[in-house]
């Protein structure tokens, strides 16, 4: 549809532009010609203005005397231009041939011109085949051909209406976290709360999330949170998984290795949350054993280990790093001598937006999310730089801090 | 698809416009009828290509499609529809676009009803004009184009600027931009005369229509731009010598010298030379101000658009077409046939001594805008120029122009009688010393400037009134003869006497805002009472109000003189909640269509207090009215048929001449 | 008159007109015209009490200090040195601590600085263009300060 526009519009063009020089020639009017008629009106108007009593007499006869020597200047110049025509009436046929391949060469370069340009230039600058997407008809589309932001705001805009959605927040809670929307998930969280009413679930993982917000620090609100969900039911797991991180970050090492093992035994093998929780066990061993080593450089253990009332927000994500395989580490290493050279040496646009997908590609969004703070940072005066970045990070899902 | 197809006919216009810069020209130097017609189709076709993309982008911004990059960041679903409309220029690629849109609008009216026009002068005037649209096009298309898709759209868009979120600067940009770039048709008609090497004699009549509609959007663009600071900034000032305001006001002065030698050339076919400079001139400082405005130079509180890459573009164009321009004068200005001789003291003496108060007043405020940057960038010394600087240069060339104003159009074509001059003009003269005196002895304090600059006004307003007077004989001739001589006086009489009488309506407003003002800046509590001018201010309260995409902090003002209720005043702390940024609604209340009341509200303090400015301005509306007068004056002289005499069924009668030779 | 005698009346009164104008856009320069100084161009150079100046910096947290009758001090700094500034008026709609400001006004004899005008930037992408060239060249500009507000 697009391009069968595009072409018709190519062709009218082409066709307005060379229609003039495929039409009869015909005699240009000298410009002498209309100099005669201004002189002519002018004499009129003064005519006019005298009988109006805008100018007296005197001056009237003077302003028609100027008038009339430039009437007759012009008159004489057009008298000497057409005798000079006529004898020339021999030439008139050669100037035509030189007037004629004139036109053809005019009638070529347009034709060509007009496609080519275009389209080359359109090539080069437009992005064809993307289709309009009004925010209307994209939050109304069926969810199942909507993106994953478009689901959210459609989901957000039905919730601004009604908030007493639960299962509208239900459905979106759980995509804010994944979208590391977090500060969106406790208010989706907390408003689940409020309408379902207390449960071991709704306590649990508005805790979750009030975790997460606080990079891996169970605070007291949070503490609260999942006290009163293992009231509720002292078998769930989630709440006892992090009321053992807690003891963990308070300093109560014994009591926390108690609360991991009994979680470890009263769990399936394969729950998720085994190896954790066996890691945690050994960190809190290792540091009743010698309190004073901090980060005996097993990331692994860094969460549990120097988390003693406030882990950093390194200490988190050395954390994650805990699953990455030897060849991941490999690729880790690169990122990292990338990210390094950018931090202090700064880089191009282009070279940021690398990073920014490296980090996702390892699965590390908020360090992709630091990364575009510190993109912004260092490309401050290279506003289309900024730009990129910004446009790169939206894209990619990435969160831009304020 | 359809943003896409904006974007493809904008590159077709690219190309249409690279044509019709060749093609006339070509025509004109081998005399070919058919090259040189090529040119009108091609404007026409050009303006539709241009305003469908513009449409385009408007439709993008209306249907909030943030998958065009520029839309997701100017725009925001939840604003109002109209500022979805505004905010399609309220940005730097999309204003860039209006301009071009609307030079393919002037260019499309000289193509369209230029057929009076010789048709050499018509063809080179639309080259010239395809020259500049193709400049521009290419800055669109490759340095700031509005059409830019991002490949996975955001679902919200980053918002307008807020203090661009108003109706003032709305329309304020267009009617700029139409002046500035109906700037332009003056210098294709120069460029194109250069060309040719002939002026001929309806130039002036062909240039002069023109040269009135930008001049007069020009006034009206200034106006409302100053206007919208007044009342949006919420500091009461109406004129700052902001560099971006005095890019607007250099063309204005220069494009006002231009509407004034062209009469002279028109009439008397003097000043040829000189005219054709002019408009180079001013289409060139129209060229420097979209340059400051858009490279990012500046600082100054319009810049909204920084980018070192696009003003070195700009800067390419404004030294190939000024340079260009004026090396072209250079070279064929001597081959131009000099007109007719006058005496100093006439009517052309007049308005030679207006243009050279004009332009000498244009070039004080060039330098003082550019001077910082020229310093900065030689010695690395940042200045300030600012209004003690324009005061003291810009004033004192403003008072010989301004004393001379309603003696001008009293004086005779090429002798004038000076003293007869002010013989008619003794009532003006006598109404303009009473008023200086009155003020004077009224009100004691201050300085004599006011009432002397209230006198110039009044000086100016009734000499404008005296010319119309004396044109139509009234009080001399019996009232029936007075009516109908009233009835036919030409409308570009109407138009000076006009825009006269509006330029001393803007001085008297200046003068009386300024010098009689007062102001109170305090902190007030619910409950407080502020006076101001035998005005009684009380503040009742606060209260917060959210509507579209802020929340306004509201405060309740009522307004009382001597136990009278006047009226109750709203004014509001805005805060624009997507980039969390406040603006000041000012409340204000006009007395009789000419004092206002004004008043802003400040930060909140820690104790329930706020910070308040009330503003008693006398006659202040005079400031803008006076413009919308001139603009109006404007419109009189553009609606004078003599104007358009060039005529249309001009064919025959000009072969008719050619026969009987 | 002859046609030769009024052109050079002409040529005369205009070249006049503009020699006046050039000597009084000259005088102008000379002493209308403010300096921009930032906090360590004047701790370096020193001005004079009661001479117009511009001053230019960032405002300084936690200094902004509000009395009555809306008179307000606050600090300014380029990070190399700091001036307090006492103003009496409306601060701008984008006026707050740790963001660009120009103030003009003079400097007092102990040091401090009045001002009577204060302009802070009006779009909060916008950094006033001197301000940001004097933090750089107090090497301030990759601070936080500098920090151009994402969104």
């Amino acid at each position: 549809m697009f391009w069968t526009i595009a072409v018709v519009l190519t062709l009218v063009t082409m066709a307005v532009a060379i229609y003039p020089l495929l039409r009869k020639e015909r005699k240009i009017e000298s410009a002498n010609a209309y100099d005669l008629t201004i002189y002519k009106s002018q004499l009129k108007e003064i005519d006019g203005d005298v009988e109006r009593g805008l100018i007296d007499g005197a001056e009237a006869d003077a302003a028609r005397a100027e008038v009339a020597r430039r009437l007759i200047g012009a008159q004489d110049a057009l008298d000497k231009e057409s005798s000079e025509m006529r004898p020339n009436h021999d030439s008139l046929s050669s100037e035509e041939d030189s007037g004629t391949s004139n036109l053809k060469f005019a009638v070529v370069v347009i034709a060509l011109l007009i496609p080519l340009l275009s389209s080359g230039l359109y090539f080069a600058l437009g992005s064809p085949g993307l289709q309009s997407q009004p925010l209307q008809a994209r939050l109304s589309k069926p969810p199942e051909q909507q993106s994953l932001t478009e689901l959210v705001a459609s989901a957000e805009r039905k919730l601004a209406r009604n908030p007493d959605d639960l299962v509208g927040w239900k459905g979106l809670a759980p995509i804010y976290a994944r979208m590391r929307r977090t500060e969106d998930a406790i208010v989706a969280y907390r408003n689940i709360l409020r309408i379902e009413g207390e449960s071991v679930e709704a306590l649990s993982d508005l805790g979750e999330v009030l975790v997460i917000q606080d990079a891996g620090v169970v605070n007291t609100e949070a503490l609260e949170l999942f006290q009163r969900a293992n009231l509720l039911d002292a078998k769930a797991p989630k709440p006892r998984f992090f009321l053992a991180i807690a003891l963990g970050q308070e300093g109560q090492e014994r009591e926390a290795i108690k609360k991991w093992q009994e979680l470890v035994d009263d769990s399936a093998e394969d729950a998720p949350w085994i190896p954790f929780a066996k890691n945690q066990i050994a960190a809190l061993e290792k540091r009743i054993a010698s309190p004073t080593e901090g980060n005996d450089g097993n990331a692994s253990s860094a969460a549990a280990g120097s988390g003693l009332a406030n882990p950093s927000k390194e200490d988190v994500q050395n954390a994650a790093e805990m699953t990455a395989e030897e060849r991941q580490q490999m690729i880790e290493g690169m990122v990292s001598n990338l990210a390094e050279r950018l931090n202090s040496d700064g880089g191009t646009p282009d070279e940021w937006v690398r990073l920014i997908r490296a980090e996702l590609v390892l699965n590390r969004p908020d360090m992709a999310a630091k990364t575009v703070t510190r993109a912004l940072d260092a490309l401050q005066s290279d506003v289309e730089g900024i730009e990129k970045v910004k446009a790169a990070a939206r894209s990619l899902g990435v969160s831009i801090t304020q | 698809m359809i943003i896409e197809l904006g974007h493809f006919m904008l590159v077709l216009a690219l190309a249409l416009a690279l044509i019709q810069s060749v093609v006339p020209i070509w025509g004109a130097q081998t005399d070919d009828n058919r090259l040189m017609a090529v040119a009108s189709p091609l404007a026409i076709l050009q303006f539709l290509f241009i305003g469908l993309a513009f449409a385009a982008l408007t439709n993008a911004y209306v249907t909030s499609d943030f998958s065009v990059q520029n839309v997701w960041e100017n725009s925001h679903s939840q604003m109002p529809l109209l500022f979805k409309f505004t905010s399609v220029w309220g940005n730097h690629e999309g204003s860039m676009l209006l301009w071009v849109f609307i030079l393919a609008i002037f260019s499309a009216l000289v193509g369209a009803f230029g057929n009076n026009l010789p048709p050499k002068l018509k063809a080179n005037t639309l080259a010239v004009q395809g020259w500049i649209t193709s400049a521009f096009l290419l800055f669109v298309l490759l340095t700031s184009n509005p059409f830019h898709r991002i490949a996975n759209a955001p679902i919200e868009g980053r918002d307008l600027n807020p203090i661009l979120q108003d109706i003032g600067l709305a329309i304020h940009p267009p009617l700029l931009y139409l002046g500035y770039v109906g700037f332009s048709i003056a210098f294709s008609f120069s460029i194109a005369a250069l060309l040719e090497g002939r002026i001929d004699a309806a130039w002036a009549r062909f240039v002069r229509p023109w040269v009135l509609t930008a001049w007069g959007l020009l006034t009206l663009g200034i106006a409302m731009g100053s206007y919208w600071a007044y009342y949006e900034l919420g500091w009461g000032g109406y004129w700052f010598w902001d560099p971006v305001e005095n890019a607007s006001f250099m063309p204005w002065l220069c494009g006002t010298a231009l509407l004034h030698s062209a009469i002279v050339m028109e009439k008397r076919g003097a000043l040829k030379v000189w005219t054709i400079l002019l408009s180079i001139l001013t289409f060139s400082l129209s060229l420097l101000g979209t340059f400051l405005v858009r490279s990012g130079v500046l600082t100054s509180v319009h810049a909204f658009a920084t980018d070192p890459s696009r003003g070195v573009f700009i800067l390419a164009l404004l030294i190939a077409f000024i340079g260009g321009g004026l090396s072209l004068f250079a070279w064929r200005a001597p081959m131009l046939k000099q007109g007719g001789i006058f005496s100093p003291i006439s009517r052309e003496g007049s308005l030679v001594f207006n243009n050279l108060f004009l332009s000498a007043s244009a070039a004080a405020v060039l330098i003082g805008t550019l001077y910082p940057l020229a310093l900065e960038a030689i010695t690395g010394a940042k200045i300030s120029v600012g209004a003690p600087f324009f005061n003291a240069t810009f004033g004192p060339m403003m008072i010989p122009l301004l004393v001379a104003v309603p003696i001008g159009p009293l004086l005779a074509w090429k002798r004038g009688d000076l003293f007869a001059a002010f013989q008619r003009l003794f009532v003006a003269l006598g109404a303009a010393i009473l008023v200086t005196v009155l003020c004077y002895s009224l009100i004691d304090g201050g300085s004599a400037m006011a009432p002397l600059g209230i006198g110039l006004a009044v000086w100016i307003m009734v000499g404008a009134l005296a010319e119309i007077q004396l044109r139509i004989g009234l009080f001399k001739l019996p009232i029936a003869k007075s009516v109908s001589r009233f009835v036919g006086l030409p409308r570009t009489v109407f138009g000076a006497a006009l825009g006269h009488f509006g330029l001393g309506m803007t001085l008297l407003g200046l003068m009386v805002a300024t010098a009689y003002q007062s102001e109170t800046i305090l902190v007030m509590k619910p409950g407080d009472h502020a006076a101001v001018s035998g005005y009684s201010f009380e503040l009742g309260g606060f209260r917060e109000h959210s509507a579209f995409n802020y929340v306004d902090l509201i405060g309740t003002f009522k307004v009382t003189k001597d136990g009278k209720e006047v009226t109750e005043l709203h004014p509001a702390k805005r805060v624009y909640t997507s980039r969390n940024m406040p603006t000041t609604e000012t409340a204000i209340y006009t007395i009789a269509g000419v004092t206002q009341l004004y008043v802003s509200l400040g930060d909140k303090q820690d104790d329930d207090g706020i910070g308040v400015r009330i503003y008693y301005k006398p006659w202040v509306t005079f400031i803008w009215l006076g413009c919308v007068v001139m603009f109006i004056g404007g419109c009189f002289s553009l609606s004078d048929r003599r104007l358009r005499i060039g005529a249309p069924a001009r064919k025959g009668r000009a072969k008719e001449a050619a026969g009987t030779a | 008159m002859s046609r030769k005698q009024k052109r050079m009346m002409l040529i005369g009164a205009a070249g006049a007109v503009l020699f006046a104008a050039v000597g009084l856009i000259l005088f102008a320069l000379q002493n209308q015209i403010t300096f921009f100084m930032s906090p360590s161009e004047i701790a370096e150079k020193g001005v004079e009490p009661g001479q117009r100046i511009r001053l230019g910096g960032l405002v300084m947290d936690d200094s902004v200090v509000r009395s009555d009758n809306a008179h307000v001090t606050f600090v300014v700094t380029d990070g190399g040195a700091e001036i307090k500034v006492a103003y009496a008026g409306i601060l701008p709609d984008l006026f707050r601590e740790g963001q660009g400001v120009v103030t003009e006004g003079a400097l007092n004899a102990d040091g401090s600085f009045t001002a009577d005008t204060v302009l802070a930037k009006h779009d909060e992408n916008y950094m006033p263009r001197e301000v940001a060239d004097a933090l750089k060249e107090q090497g301030h500009w990759q601070d936080s300060y500098g920090k151009v507000q994402a969104n």
